[in-house]
């Protein structure tokens, strides 16, 4: 080690700890039944807060919750960008490029600015308290993201393969199943992904449109429990957290080539 | 005729969706002009005000209270915590005389901050910032007093919490930009025996500039835009020391059950970001003819 790296060093050193202090907490409360606001080692640890209490009645309804909308949005974000990326890489058509900018100003508009638009269309509709409201919403947020990704896969496929398919009497949208699809898996799996984590992680909108107990996914009953009078069991919160965040960060290690190389996409 | 059926066929599903959001901020822009509320007279029979409004906002000391303390806590959070963090990370990790293992550990920690959901952080900086918590604890043992962070200085925890949760995207996409930087610019450099000040200053940055520009005004927009922190840890309060336009937007809309109004706030809203958008594009446009 050279001296001059040394305030470079303390710098990082810094950070690390920093970043992971407040962490440290969560793990320790989350094997403390005793657990509190501050930091100790747990007197008795056990593994009761994940193995029962973060699996009570309430909170499997949350995590079941969280999986059905999630998983129905990733789904449905896959099967309808599949489709609408082709023509957006392959054909020409009027109002192409508006609709392109559209998407690319979708991309980077934070939603809360669609929170009252959102909230009143499915109070019009009548439907609040649905999970087709939350899921329809995250579908269409998650679209501008998952078309463009999507997209950019297409381009990195030559023409020639569909045109071959073509030449031998294969369906347009054939091809797109039997051709084009198979040579975009990790474009696939990144959509599927992505949209999953989205929608996984998403607060505000399951906040406003749902708001009965039994239908609330892990984030808004987290934040509801947390946020109850009286006593906070913070054991059962912190492994319940610990929980909820294990599937973004494993999905995150996954993805994490593809996701670098879309962040790119917003330079780009 | 047949290729625009099958654009059609292939588009569609996609473009009701679109549409769906459209309707719904047209709903929404006739809903801004009414007296719409969740609860009493006005939720069953509203009334169309005009444009009565939008001109009460102008006059409503609380909604530029609000733009106030967002501005606060984009610059503290975003354009000086994020950015400048973020590139200072950047550069380091791409130093070759730091030990690897080290900067593997510090990317993984700052990026796991990242990565989980916004709610867990809530969680979690709530509990750090408690009276009890392991803020007061670590300042004990340097014998500082302890300290109400939440209702003592709210709006400072807040932009701390953030820079801490957010920093990883700006250091991500300028580690991936420095990557692009050719490396026999700096190996000119060193033969003409330039100190890593003068590498940064006249190599790296005129380089990065673009990704800087583009990165500033993605961030801005999000944490303008940014709802969960700030609502879960101190719900805009104490007072309305934290009260940001999301929340503000929010509490009006959902608390005090005035949709028109919330309505109204979000369509001047829609226009902040809208112009932010537009900035976006433009460099956008600028970074393509750079490169």
């Amino acid at each position: 080690m050279r001296w001059s790296a040394l305030p470079a060093y303390i710098l990082l050193v810094l950070v690390f700890v920093g970043a992971t202090l407040p962490l440290i907490w969560l793990l320790l409360a989350s094997f403390d039944p005793a657990a509190t606001q501050a930091t100790k080692l747990p007197a008795n640890p056990s593994l009761d807060n994940f193995l029962h209490k973060a699996f009570s009645a309430r909170s499997l309804r949350w995590m079941g919750n969280s999986l059905i909308i999630a998983g129905i949005t990733a789904v449905l974000s896959l099967a309808v960008c599949t489709f609408a990326a082709y023509p957006f890489s392959r054909e020409s058509f009027p109002g192409k490029n508006t609709i392109l900018y559209g998407l690319l100003a979708l991309r980077v508009i934070p939603v809360t600015t669609f929170m009252l638009p959102i909230y009143i269309l499915f109070a019009k509709l009548k439907l609040i308290n649905t999970y087709l409201s939350v899921i329809l919403t995250l579908t269409t947020l998650n679209l501008p993201f998952a078309l463009l990704l999507m997209k950019g896969f297409y381009d990195t496929v030559p023409k020639d393969f569909e045109e071959a398919a073509w030449v031998d009497g294969c369906g347009k949208l054939r091809a797109i199943f039997s051709i084009l699809l198979p040579q975009c898996g990790p474009g696939i799996a990144v959509v599927l992904f992505m949209t999953f984590m989205n929608a996984w992680n998403e607060f505000m909108i399951p906040l406003i449109l749902l708001r009965k107990m039994e239908l609330m996914p892990l984030s808004v009953g987290i934040f509801t429990a947390y946020g109850e009078y009286g006593a906070v069991d913070y054991g059962f919160l912190s492994a319940l957290s610990l929980i909820y965040a294990l599937p973004p960060v494993l999905m995150y290690i996954f993805i994490r080539r593809y996701l670098v190389k879309g962040m790119a996409g917003y330079v780009k | 005729m047949q290729k625009f059926r099958f654009i059609a066929l292939c588009t569609g599903p996609a473009m009701a969706l679109l549409l769906l959001l459209i309707v719904a901020i047209g709903w929404a822009l006739y809903v801004s002009f009414t007296d719409f509320a969740l609860v009493g007279r006005a939720a069953r029979d509203p009334q169309w005000i005009g444009l009565r409004n939008y001109l009460r906002l102008f006059r409503d000391p609380f909604f530029l209270h609000s733009l106030d303390i967002s501005v606060k806590f984009t610059v503290g959070s975003a354009i000086i915590g994020q950015c400048l963090l973020g590139l200072l990370l950047a550069v380091l990790l791409k130093r070759k005389d730091i030990n690897a293992g080290i900067k593997t550990a510090v990317a993984a920690a700052v990026t796991l901050c990242w990565v989980i959901p916004d709610i867990v952080v809530v969680y979690v900086w709530g509990a750090f910032t408690a009276p009890s918590g392991m803020l007061n604890t670590i300042l004990g043992i340097f014998g500082l007093p302890p300290k109400r962070w939440l209702s003592e200085f709210p709006l400072e925890t807040v932009i701390i919490a953030n820079i801490w949760r957010g920093t990883a995207f700006s250091m991500i996409l300028f580690s991936s930009a420095l990557e692009t930087v050719p490396p026999v610019y700096y190996e000119a450099a060193d033969v003409d025996g330039a100190s890593p000040w003068q590498r940064f200053r006249y190599i790296t940055l005129p380089l990065i500039t673009p990704t800087i520009l583009i990165d500033l005004i993605l961030i801005t927009l999000w944490t303008f835009g940014y709802f969960t922190l700030i609502f879960g840890l101190t719900g805009g309060g104490p007072g309305r020391a934290t009260e940001v336009m999301p929340v503000f937007i929010y509490n009006q809309s959902f608390r005090f059950y005035k949709i028109g109004y919330g309505a109204a706030l979000s369509f001047v809203m829609m226009l902040i970001v809208g112009c932010m958008c537009l900035i976006y594009f433009v460099l956008l446009r600028k970074a393509e003819r750079i490169r």
